[in-house]
């Protein structure tokens, strides 16, 4: 089956030829071109690709071919690109290796997301596949962490991808199952959550009756590594390994697509099971098919699954065998020719191949749950945002109804009124439970996002919707939601129990960083502990890209450290750099699937028992499904924390609906003391107000959107600073430019701008102006961003501009693109950096309070906002016996530090110490206090140097009392 | 004598803030660099709030408890060290170019208490953003908080 993309009827398609130079034939029509590439390539896979860096126009030029030269370039390419004008791009990767196939295909192969195990990555494993001109391979890993990824890679270098996995049985055996078909797919995530329940690895065996339920559209692989009837073999059990092959044949849905695995690792005994394997195999009429098992790609890294198992043994303390020899590499189809002299089996794993050849993932397309009919849901949206509007503005002004329109025609359009009520059905619970919230995102710039869901007004802040939503794109819009941290599980929890059975948390695959790698490969190369603290002192945690060679050879403070002496631990560590090691939850991605989600991934639990899936937040958008991002922003939690001590006090702050233009907030914000103030704490930030100094809400909205890396090289910072301040005269290139540029003083700043400038200057649709700004911060350099140039210049001049002034203008606007900020995201933050800053400026006591006990905020420790309170005059006392308990409190007009911070003393004795006070009164001397609560002399000595039981020992009861009356 | 009793202070101080960095994950009482001040002033250090009196592009003194290291990727691939400390009257903004940071990377990375002499750079109102150019690193002033607290099994109890 081919699934060929068809364009619509207006647009034209690029076919491109690519071998030693570039040859573009502009012949006929879409279908013309098709068939030449069905002529050319035969069965292949279609791809949708993003236009890659290696994917550059011809340094020779390109050139119209002859029908000659046309034959010729079939015959001499490598690769075929296919791309239109949507900015679609189908690749087809060398398609010379299909006049030259080889018939091997590797069916069990395990990589790196079989953790701790294999030791390649995906889309190393494809690469791998390719240059060994294999057709097709399968992987077949303990879960499906890796199926997306490796399909994704596969298809487009043209390799047929296998989604299998490896399980766990009833008897402690294992065997391979493979995908055949979309219904095997969903029973093998079926079958893998049984295996995951209750975990986030596999825990449970398979049960016959699960896997005789779910195994249509499976192709199972009997006989392999770590198989019963492999080891009844070994053993010389024939009859044994004759009853369980029986077992599984009985069992299965199509016991037709039962294959025995050959395997032949140059052990002894190895040819002797092959050949009782194959005997097996044709009295009970089954075919075999060749295997290597494989955990790398070459044999030399053989030492890198020593190192990983070895950090299972020594590190996680499990116990497992490595393999026993190099020989378990992906190995070529002549060596598995000369290793399984049986060339049924070499030839039955092409025919597995073909088996599987029906299957393909849903890539690409998207599929969103449907709570409602769609007119439904439009109905019920346009009441809910009218009746919003009809509180907030009394009468509504005509342009809130414009805006109005505009987006819901636009929601409309693209079918996403449900969506909206669904994120709207979360944040209504939010609502209810008083839980702190906010929209982060191009989705604050939306008018119906505020009326849903609240946050800034887009109009009053010169917010743009189509930054958000617009007729051009093809992907699910994001809105993320941040909550306050400390409840975000209540959201989670809720908004499971509004899709029973059809959620799961998004999972997050952690890989070696460069510290991890030499910590974790030192462990198992058996180093002692403190010898790797030594090793690993002054090493980054990540290199961002750099190598840990480069790293050793260029930071300076790595100069004299002991791992430059380490070779093999280097070589080792480098290996594992940015191998996927674990899986864990993401804390915030929720998918809700149109249907039941154990069709679309097996599930498993988090530690808090939640259902989360084998799907990175990149997988789900490759699968089109739906994921809400409730995050957590533990600024919320400072800033309810904050609130509560105020209305405890008897102070009732309305922080969400106060006006934004308090004068002591922005004077606070102009001497630069901006410790804990969202966003604007970090060293630069800090800088960067002592410059500004801001006035009102729109300087706050520059500010976080200024200090960022492009504008900062740029120099822009510079330019917009003096012009904010007068200093300079405001320039804009043309006045067709000035309702886009006027507000930032000319300075080209947020991704909304750009937009604007390629809607009003070139008159290009906000659609198209959107997917302008998308390439141009993907790829410049791109054939895509040639034809958008024409597109854009082409528009200027027939709105009457000159061919030199949109040349300059697309050159800012593109290079603003790249690194422009979105401005309803910078808007929505600085709302909350407002709050923020008016606590700090009007009630600091509470503000510090409320951020000491959030947990870890922003990039300061306790110790440095103590110091600033103490410097603002409120005064910090140690923590003591007969005041304070698990978090920081008022005392008087000073600031109390909880018990926990004395060294040993956990949040269960401090609550044991409160208690006891609560219960039975202060303690009145320190014998009292003994006698009351049984603790260790090492807490006591602690706590005494701490000053926690200073005027106990003097029988200060005028001291005590004040303390514990503070 | 007034020197004495600001000598008595500091010792106090000293002694305090030796018991809360033994038993404590915080200092309440004050600034740990409260009590180290006499003996930096007699190096010439000077505290963060003096800063608002000398004029930019001055060579300064200064030191401080390490509060963060930032090195944000840049496009030339130039590390740029943004070291944050503080002392008891307010932040310091060090930044280190990689000139400086070929002798003096592993100390700041390694210590507690850093002492560095730079050049201080004044912008926006008033010369309000403050930063120092680092140019070294005072070794006898830099290193473990430890360093500079009173050993009390040392001094004979």
């Amino acid at each position: 089956m081919h699934r060929w993309w068809t364009p619509s009827g207006s647009e034209t398609v690029d076919v491109v030829y690519r071998s030693h130079g570039w040859v573009k034939p502009r012949v006929g029509a879409w279908d013309e071109r098709k068939k030449y590439a069905n002529y050319l390539l035969g069965s292949v896979f279609p791809v949708k690709a993003g236009l890659g860096r290696g994917d550059r126009r011809s340094p020779a030029g390109e050139y119209h071919s002859s029908p000659q030269m046309l034959n010729e370039c079939r015959e001499s390419a490598t690769e075929l690109v296919i791309s239109t004008t949507s900015h679609h791009e189908y690749r087809y990767a060398d398609i010379s290796r299909k006049r030259s196939m080889d018939t091997f295909v590797h069916l069990e192969v395990q990589s790196a997301y079989s953790f701790l195990w294999g030791t390649f990555n995906p889309e190393d494993l494809v690469r791998e596949v390719a240059s060994l001109g294999q057709q097709a391979v399968a992987l077949t890993d303990e879960g499906l962490y890796g199926a997306v990824r490796f399909y994704k890679a596969a298809v487009t270098a043209g390799i047929q991808p296998i989604v299998g996995a490896r399980l766990f049985l009833w008897d402690g055996s294992f065997i391979t199952l493979l995908v055949k078909d979309f219904s095997g797919y969903g029973n093998l995530c079926r079958l893998l959550s049984v295996a995951f329940e209750g975990g986030t690895s596999p825990q449970n065996p398979i049960s016959k009756q699960d896997l005789s339920h779910w195994s249509k559209g499976l192709v199972c692989l009997a006989g392999g590594r770590g198989s019963g009837i492999r080891s009844s073999l070994e053993k010389g059990g024939m009859d044994a390994a004759r009853f369980k092959l029986l077992e599984l044949k009985e069992i299965l849905h199509t016991p037709e697509h039962l294959f025995v695995v050959l395997l032949n690792h140059g052990n002894p005994a190895d040819p002797g099971i092959m050949e009782q394997a194959v005997r097996l195999a044709s009295q009970l009429h089954l075919p075999v098919a060749a295997s290597n098992a494989v955990a790398f790609l070459k044999p030399q890294d053989f030492l890198i699954h020593r190192t990983m198992t070895g950090i299972q043994q020594r590190h996680h303390h499990r116990n497992v065998e490595p393999l026993p020899n190099d020989r378990f590499f992906l190995a070529s189809g002549e060596e598995m020719k000369r290793r399984i002299p049986y060339p049924q089996a070499i030839e039955n794993t092409g025919h597995v191949a073909s088996l599987c050849r029906e299957f393909s993932l849903p890539v690409g397309k998207l599929h969103p749950p449907s709570l409602q009919r769609p007119e439904e849901a439009s109905r019920k949206l346009s009441a809910l945002c009218l009746k919003e509007m009809s509180r907030l503005h009394r009468p509504v002004p005509p342009a809130y109804l414009r805006q109005f329109d505009r987006e819901t025609a636009a929601i409309d359009k693209l079918g996403l009124a449900d969506f909206f009520l669904l994120v709207k059905m979360v944040v209504d619970f939010a609502r209810k439970q008083g839980i702190r919230h906010s929209v982060r995102g191009s989705a604050a710039g939306s008018l119906v996002v505020r009326l849903l869901l609240g946050g800034v007004d887009p109009l009053a802040h010169n917010l743009l919707f189509e930054r958000f939503i617009n007729e051009g794109r093809g992907d699910m819009p994001d809105i993320d939601l941040d909550f306050d941290s400390d409840r975000r599980d209540e959201v989670i929890h809720h908004t499971m129990s509004l899709f029973p059975r059809r959620t799961a948390m998004v999972c997050t695959i952690h890989t070696f960083k460069v510290r991890s790698a030499v910590r974790l490969a030192a462990r198992s190369l058996g180093y002692r502990l403190d010898e790797i603290d030594r090793l690993a002192s002054c090493l980054p945690w990540s290199l961002r890209g750099r190598d840990l060679n480069a790293a050793l050879e260029n930071l300076p403070e790595l100069k004299d450290s002991p791992l430059q002496h380490e070779g093999r631990l280097i070589e080792t560590a480098a290996k594992l750099t940015n191998l996927p090691f674990q899986s864990s939850v993401h804390l915030g991605g929720v998918i809700v699937a149109p249907d039941d989600i154990k069709v679309w991934t097996p599930v498993g639990s988090s530690p808090k028992g939640l259902p989360v899936g084998h799907l990175d937040k990149d997988d789900v958008d490759a699968l089109g499904l739906l994921k809400l991002d409730l995050l957590g922003l533990r600024m919320h939690t400072a800033i309810r924390k904050a609130l509560e001590i105020l209305r405890n006090k008897g102070t009732i702050l309305d922080l969400d609906r106060m006006p934004l233009d308090d004068r002591k907030t922005y004077a606070l914000l102009r001497s630069t003391e901006s410790i804990g103030i969202f966003q604007l704490e970090s060293p630069g930030q800090r800088n960067l107000l002592g410059r500004l100094q801001p006035t009102r809400f729109g300087d706050l909205i520059s500010e976080i959107s200024l200090f960022r890396p492009g504008p900062v090289i740029g120099n822009m910072v510079e330019v917009y600073l003096k012009r904010r301040h007068g200093e300079e005269p405001t320039r804009i290139p043309h006045e067709d430019l000035i309702p886009a540029l006027a507000e930032t003083y000319g300075v080209f700043l947020f991704q909304e701008q750009v937009l604007r400038i390629v809607h009003i200057f070139a008159g290009l649709s906000y659609a198209e102006a959107d997917a302008f700004r998308r390439a141009m911060t993907k790829d410049r350099k791109s054939r895509k961003m040639d034809l958008l140039k024409q597109h854009f210049i082409r528009g200027a001049i027939a709105k009457g501009h000159s061919r030199s002034l949109a040349e300059r203008v697309f050159q800012q606007a593109s290079t603003l693109a790249s690194y422009g900020f979105c401005k309803a995201h910078a808007a929505s933050f600085a709302h909350i950096t407002y709050q923020s800053a008016y606590l700090k400026a009007h009630h600091p006591q509470a503000f510090y309070l409320g951020l000491l006990n959030a947990g870890h905020v922003g990039s300061y420790p306790p110790s440095v906002m103590l110091n600033e309170a103490r410097r603002r005059g409120i005064p910090v006392y140690p923590p003591h016996i007969n005041a304070g308990g698990t978090e920081y409190e008022a005392a008087g007009s000073g600031i109390r530090a909880p018990l926990v911070v004395v060294n040993g003393v956990g949040p269960a004795m401090a609550r044991r110490i409160v208690a006891e006070r609560r219960k039975r009164g202060p303690f009145r001397s320190r014998e009292e206090f003994l006698s009351r609560l049984s603790l260790p002399d090492r807490i006591v000595k602690v706590l005494s140097t701490a000053g926690a039981l200073e005027g106990l020992d003097k029988g200060e009861w005028a001291l005590i009392r004040e303390v514990a009356n503070a | 004598m007034p020197d004495g009793r600001s000598r008595e202070t500091a010792d106090g101080a000293l002694v305090k803030t030796y018991n809360e960095a033994a038993s404590m994950s915080v200092f309440c009482h004050a600034h740990p660099l409260t009590g180290l001040r006499p003996r930096l002033a007699a190096h010439g250090v000077i505290k963060a709030q003096d800063l608002r009196r000398v004029p930019s592009e001055s060579r300064v003194r200064v030191a401080g408890i390490l509060v963060i290291v930032h090195t944000p990727p840049t496009r030339s691939g130039r590390r740029v060290m943004f070291i944050t400390m503080e002392d008891e009257t307010g932040l310091l903004d060090v930044v280190a170019f990689p000139e400086a940071q070929k002798d003096h990377a592993r100390s700041i990375l390694t210590s507690e208490v850093i002492t560095v002499e730079g050049i201080l750079q004044r912008q926006g109102k008033d010369g309000r953003s403050k930063s120092i150019v680092l140019e070294r690193v005072i070794p006898a002033l830099t290193g473990p908080l430890s360093k500079f607290l009173p050993d009390k099994e040392r001094n004979g109890r």
